[in-house]
């Protein structure tokens, strides 16, 4: 009887012992963000540094007090780190500013179907059942000019995240070009482009710019000459 | 009650000496986990002028707060002159670092220092000398993509395209970048290597391209293109080349990123209505929707450089920078701003934040403490950051 007390006696004293050094190792309360262990640079060894350009490590002067230092030195070069950044070479031929604004052999005239403007509702992509009428006459103009295209210009209100933007816009403009190639007219007579919120319509931060902004524009592409 | 005084004793004393025990082996101050969410109080004195500050800025971007000496954890003090004499100790003057540096110019003399500080306090690797690339947008809505250091300084322009340009990702070993320019009159996505300024298309399709994202190994690039019909998700390598689609989705995906294993790739689609977070595999097959338990919408999801958190940005009234684990599960929502980059750390982030109309400027956030700096870059509209890992 007094041996089984004892016993109990020192079995939750061993696992009073256990519990608490335990809990000093790994506290319960940790939230799952970020192990202390993690070395990103572990998992790519291959990887090479950061600021691989430079002449090898300057020397490191250890000093003198207390000296208990162990990771190896990372050190200075004694070169500018700050490369001069090279000036841009492009694949394309750099052409200078030419007059008229081309795309490719196309000249682009913006005002043709200016007052042809889709609107959109706020974070949507349908074509509204009240703006499809605006696309008859631009269907009519793209039928009676068979060597003329169009280019589809989608745009977004400021209110969405930058790249989400650009690909609203982008389904925008998809949208209303599948609007026209409904009515027969030939798909690669149709591009599209997104700018996202990058050229709003209507400068303003309220629901009225906002709906202007919310748009698809349509551009005609006529031959050069 | 008849009590073994003995044995009762010898197990007080095993309960009082094994801390005691413990106590005497490890340092004479704790080594600060990442994930405490607690401010890391130390001094900082000795330093002058840029050095004083680069180091302040560093060292509280990094989780530290600047206290006096009397209820710092560890003393940080030095000399700064031609060359910088730096100094750790705790408060019983036992030196934990001490070193000098010599060579580059104060503010780098100083990131160095601070990165070490950083890794003995600790343990992980400093960010004070990493670098970033942003977007610098004009009051004409053209653009151009910036390199600088981490805290905005040293910013210069590695592209003259005067055209609307969009989404720089870093390539791996931080050689080159890919992003979006309209230059042609197409957005179309570039590689951009950085020591000679050459550049190619890595995809110039009809349509739009969109949103490219290197992957960790630096051998493929995820991005949105339209020439399917749809924004949708597709893979190729750095040249373009090999190209697959990835989704077919109803109404389009946008903002790619990797998983450091390269795995898996992280993107938005609106699918099931609202913009949300998937996953799907490098070589395809079906999304997989990642949980974002607590908000509505997700959108610009950067994943964690240790692989447990995605960073993204949601949208209720204004915008907020969130985390939610990488499987799935419960948001923590961090602070007002949006599209945020992490840092090779996994613990810091870069984000923009606006004034209501004015421009977007970047900031640092400290996910732990929730401690946000500003970074001063002072040339207008920057945003979508990308941090070099």
């Amino acid at each position: 009887m007094k041996k089984s007390f004892f016993f109990k006696l020192s079995a939750l004293t061993l696992l009073a012992v256990v519990a608490a050094t335990g809990c000093k190792k790994t506290p319960k309360n940790i939230t799952p963000i970020h192990g202390r262990a993690t070395q990103v640079g572990d998992q790519r060894p291959a990887q090479p540094p950061i600021v691989p350009d430079t002449t090898p490590a300057g020397p490191v002067t250890p000093l003198s007090p207390g000296l208990t230092n162990s990771t190896p030195s990372t050190g200075i070069s004694t070169t500018p780190i700050q490369p001069t950044v090279p000036p841009t070479r492009n694949p394309e031929a750099d052409p200078s500013q030419p007059p008229v604004e081309l795309r490719g052999n196309m000249v682009v005239d913006r005002s043709a179907f200016a007052g042809n403007t889709i609107n959109f509702d706020y974070d949507k992509s349908v074509v509204r059942a009240s703006e499809i009428g605006k696309l008859q006459s631009v269907i009519a103009a793209l039928k009676a000019a068979p060597q003329n295209q169009l280019e589809i210009e989608g745009h977004c209100d400021e209110r969405g995240t930058e790249e989400y933007n650009r690909a609203l816009g982008e389904r925008r403009a998809l949208a209303i070009r599948a609007q026209i190639i409904k009515s027969g007219i030939a798909p690669n007579r149709i591009s599209t482009i997104s700018f996202g919120e990058d050229k709003p319509a209507a400068l303003g931060h309220d629901e009225a710019a906002w709906a202007k902004n919310r748009r698809g524009d349509l551009i005609l592409l006529k031959p050069k000459n | 009650m008849n009590f073994n005084r003995r044995q009762f004793a010898a197990s007080l004393a095993a309960l009082a000496t094994i801390p005691v025990a413990a106590r005497a082996q490890e340092p004479t101050f704790r080594v600060f986990g990442s994930s405490e969410g607690k401010l890391i109080p130390i001094s900082l004195s000795g330093f002058t002028g840029e050095v004083a500050s680069t180091l302040r800025f560093d060292l509280e971007v990094a989780g530290c707060s600047i206290v006096d000496p009397e209820s710092a954890v560890v003393l940080v003090h030095g000399t700064n002159g031609t060359r910088l004499e730096g100094f750790v100790s705790d408060r019983q003057k036992n030196y934990l670092l001490s070193k000098a540096y010599t060579g580059g110019n104060q503010r780098k003399l100083a990131h160095a220092f601070a990165d070490e500080v950083i890794f003995v306090l600790t343990q992980t690797r400093g960010i004070a000398q990493t670098r970033v690339a942003f977007k610098v947008k004009a009051p004409n809505n053209t653009g151009e993509i910036y390199l600088a250091d981490y805290d905005g300084h040293g910013a210069q322009p590695i592209t003259a395209d005067r055209a609307i340009i969009a989404a720089p990702s870093w390539g791996a070993g931080s050689q080159w970048l890919a992003y979006t320019s309209y230059k042609r009159g197409n957005a179309d996505i570039y590689s951009h290597r950085l020591d000679t300024g050459e550049r190619h298309i890595v995809a110039g399709y009809g349509g739009s391209n969109l949103s490219p994202a290197v992957a960790p190994g630096g051998q493929q690039v995820a991005m949105v293109l339209s020439k399917g019909g749809k924004p949708d998700l597709y893979v190729a390598d750095i040249h373009g080349r090999g190209l697959q689609q990835l989704t077919r989705s109803l109404e389009g995906v946008s903002s790619p990123c990797w998983s450091p294993d390269g795995q898996n790739i992280c993107y938005v689609s609106s699918d099931d209505g609202q913009p949300q977070l998937y996953s799907i595999g490098v070589n395809g097959g079906q999304p997989r929707r990642i949980r974002t338990v607590g908000v509505y919408n997700a959108t610009e999801p950067d994943w964690s450089p240790d692989g447990k958190l995605i960073a993204f940005t949601t949208q209720r009234g204004g915008f907020e920078v969130c985390v939610v684990p990488a499987a799935g599960g419960d948001v923590q929502s961090l602070v007002s701003g949006q599209d945020p980059a992490w840092a090779p750390n996994s613990r810091t982030l870069m984000f923009c934040k606006r004034g209501r109309g004015g421009p977007l400027s970047l900031s640092l956030l400290d996910v732990p403490t929730k401690r946000v700096k500003d970074v001063p870059v002072n040339f207008g509209n920057c945003s979508q950051p990308t941090w070099a890992r």
